[in-house]
């Protein structure tokens, strides 16, 4: 069972990290039907459809593989049939060619053929990523490859999923058992579909971060191992979440439910507004189902936290509390005698780290655009009909950025243990360790 | 010499979200907050009971209250940028009920934000996003744009967070995001004073009763006092640990109570230029503390904000 499981983790890294090697690591065709009933619930894996859909691809792919022998037997161009997305109507690509354009399409249609089928028979899931850089010279562009896959769904009637091809997600995650052990390294986060397979037993809690630059910051320090709140797993989507890191978040969630999940976001209402995507989608993808994640807890940064914070900015970083400087960096010196218990961890791990320096927040205005975003936003939360304890809190929160006039980011730094010193005392509070 | 204050009494949940605006009559304290309704406490009994709540006043909460000195008048302005104004009713029973409207939805450069009341209630000002300041005249039935200050080129674009009228209703005060403090005269439409800044966002700025100086306070912690007959600043209160919510001067003008984003209330001597007393009940927000007009022997005052409850404090007797 465990070799099984580090094999399928293996070939979907694999298929991620797009160098082709994705074909090497295939599975059995037993482990591939375990692979798919392994799942306590039913929501994401393959249903029977969508085993008839697969299996249908598969003898319409040699179906067509066939009449081209044929066609080469009798001396006759080979074709691969295609229906065009924007007239619906077939049409087919023919070799030989007369144009440059026609014998790239017709080798580069082989190809997506090819590697769709393989991943088909094999029960691998393949990225759109991974089929460029198979042949990055003969496909050119990323573009090339995700046009000729939807044209290929489209032929066949079928979701772009039921190719086993899914769009690779722009998300970021670090942590075993992702990537390399005992590592500063992100991987892109993996298609949903593979979390059912991951031992996870380790994990204590899961962050999910609004921007890659924190998430970066935090990886280089190996927050994930040395977390005074034990081993974890850090999550980006770049700002927000595109729909494989959001059907990634939804799945790790529903499997996992007794590893708490956090958000890490700015004070504005842009972070607002990407945590409620997280929690509950987005208007314009309100079609798709298991993309949700309501049991995402609001970790920061929050209102509550912007007294403590604006205490720890250093005089030179909080632009003009001019006359009240002195009483504030009394204050930050007493601030950090009082939490130095729950630092020392940290310190332990991350020697030679200042407390004193680089904070990584940042106190700014709101512009007019942040204002009627943040408008709108309490407009969208006012809509539902009933509100529950979280809208309540979000929309709180609103408003107080509009009464302040402020939000709060979280900025890029190139030392970021006042963060993860942060974190811990966040991370440890909630959960209890000190 | 310190003032000793008592908490006379805490209505818990006041509202059921962080109550942002708070404004007192002589016998009535209103409330608003990020939900919808605007409450109304008597301050004549001791229970300070609830005796009117004007359901979906604001249909996405309120952030800004004020009532006139004689308590006839009321205006408010929600997070939609509506912007409302209440009379006491004229059947006797003290009910709060819709006035005239105000017609806001011409304002291009920004929302209403923050607002005053003249004594009588018979002129409204109101700042914008932009840092312009509107005026209105509210007369029963109608009301009209009656002036419009522009602070100029100096302070395009800084968001007027603050606003007062002077008691005689000659002046209006506005306090700005980048810090800057102006008093314009209501009559000529003129600048009077563009009065040294904090160089912060001033949140609050409050004319003296006899409206000989202006307080004006916010996100540099401190409050500054400024004498109007020549513009020059004359104090800096300094004690406060976070940024400045609410300021209000007592009805007699010896003394400015203020709230702060750290729960802490202070009181302050204007002529001993010190803090007298300060009050933390709690560590959640203040974002609005008012003197309730003096009607008994002893002071009292009441904060309120992130806790979502009021809190009434009187002065203990026999104190120096």
């Amino acid at each position: 069972m465990d070799r099984r499981r580090s094999n399928r983790i293996a070939s979907s890294q694999a298929s991620l990290l797009g160098h082709g090697r994705a074909s090497s690591q295939t599975l059995s065709s037993e482990e591939n039907q375990a692979l798919f009933e392994d799942s306590p619930d039913g929501s994401v894996q393959l249903s029977n459809d969508q085993g008839v859909g697969r299996q249908s691809v598969v003898s319409r792919i040699e179906d067509i593989m066939e009449s081209m022998v044929d066609s080469l037997s009798e001396n006759q161009p080979m074709t691969l049939p295609l229906r065009s997305r924007q007239s619906g109507k077939d049409f087919a690509v023919s070799f030989p060619s007369t144009t440059q354009s026609g014998v790239k399409k017709f080798t580069a249609l082989l190809q997506v053929f090819f590697l769709c089928h393989q991943a088909l028979v094999s029960g691998t899931i393949i990225t759109k990523r991974s089929i460029y850089y198979q042949n990055p010279e003969l496909f050119e562009s990323q573009r090339y490859v995700d046009e000729l896959v939807d044209d290929i769904a489209f032929t066949f009637g079928v979701g772009r999923n039921e190719l086993n091809i899914v769009a690779a997600s722009k998300g970021l995650i670090a942590g075993q058992p992702f990537g390399p052990e005992h590592g500063d390294q992100a991987v892109a986060v993996p298609p949903a579909e593979t979390v059912v397979d991951l031992d996870l037993r380790q994990i204590e809690w899961i962050l999910v971060i609004e921007k890659e630059a924190t998430f970066r910051s935090l990886v280089s320090l190996r927050y994930h191992e040395v977390s005074v709140a034990g081993r974890g797993i850090l999550m980006t989507a770049k700002g927000y979440p595109d729909l494989a890191s959001r059907q990634f978040v939804h799945r790790i969630h529903s499997e996992c439910p007794q590893i708490p999940l956090y958000a890490l976001i700015d004070f504005d209402p842009d972070g607002v507004s990407i945590l409620r995507t997280y929690k509950h989608g987005s208007q314009s993808m309100r079609h798709e189902e298991h993309v949700t994640a309501p049991g995402l807890l609001w970790l920061g940064v929050k209102s509550s936290d912007l007294l403590e914070l604006q205490m720890r900015l250093p005089p030179m970083v909080s632009s003009g509390f001019s006359n009240g400087r002195n009483s504030q960096s009394t204050l930050s010196s007493s601030q950090l005698d009082n939490d130095s218990e729950s630092g020392r961890s940290l310190a332990r791990s991350l020697p030679g780290s200042t407390r004193r320096g680089e904070t990584g927040w940042k106190f700014l205005s709101m512009s007019c655009r942040d204002r009627t975003k943040a408008v709108q936003l309490l407009c969208s939360l006012n809509d539902q009909a009933h509100q529950d304890a979280d809208e309540m809190e979000l929309t709180s929160e609103v408003q107080l950025m509009l009464v302040l006039n402020m939000k709060f980011e979280i900025q890029a730094v190139d030392q970021a243990e006042n963060m993860a010193y942060w974190l811990d005392e966040r991370l440890s509070k909630i959960s209890g360790w000190i | 010499m310190s003032k000793q204050y008592l908490t006379a009494h805490t209505v818990d949940n006041a509202h059921i979200a962080n109550i942002f605006a708070i404004a007192a009559t002589k016998t009535t304290v209103l409330s608003v907050s990020g939900s919808s309704s605007l409450n109304v406490h008597a301050t004549n009994k001791d229970s300070y009971p609830l005796v009117q709540s004007i359901s979906n006043a604001h249909k996405l909460g309120c952030h800004h209250l004020a009532v006139s000195r004689d308590g006839k008048v009321a205006a408010s302005i929600g997070f939609a940028g509506d912007l409302k104004t209440w009379k006491v009713s004229d059947t006797g029973s003290g009910d709060w009920e819709p006035y005239v409207e105000v017609a806001n939805g011409g304002e291009k450069n920004g929302e209403a934000w923050a607002l005053a009341l003249s004594e009588d209630g018979s002129v409204l000002a109101t700042t914008t996003h932009s840092g312009r300041v509107n005026v209105w005249r509210l007369r029963d039935g109608s009301s009209q744009l009656a002036q419009q200050f522009e602070p100029g080129s100096v302070v395009t674009n800084a968001f007027g967070m603050s606003i007062d009228i002077s008691h005689d209703g000659k002046y209006t005060a506005t306090g700005h995001e980048n810090g800057a403090v102006y008093i314009y005269n209501n009559e000529s439409g003129r600048i009077v004073y563009q009065l040294p800044g904090l160089a912060k966002p001033v949140r609050a700025v409050a004319f003296s009763p006899a409206g000989t100086k202006l307080a004006a306070a916010g996100d540099s912690m401190t409050i500054e006092l400024y004498d109007l007959q020549f513009g020059e600043h004359v104090a800096q209160f300094t004690g406060h640990a976070a940024w400045i919510m609410s300021i209000d001067w007592s009805d007699t003008g010896e003394y400015l109570l203020s709230g702060a984003y750290d729960g802490k209330a202070k009181v302050w001597s204007i002529d001993k230029q010190a803090c007298v007393a300060t009050h933390s009940e709690t560590e959640q927000a203040l974002l609005s503390v008012k003197w309730l007009p003096k009607t008994g022997m002893n002071e009292m005052f009441c904060t309120a904000g992130a806790n979502k409850s009021l809190t009434f404090y009187r002065e203990a007797t026999g104190t120096a």
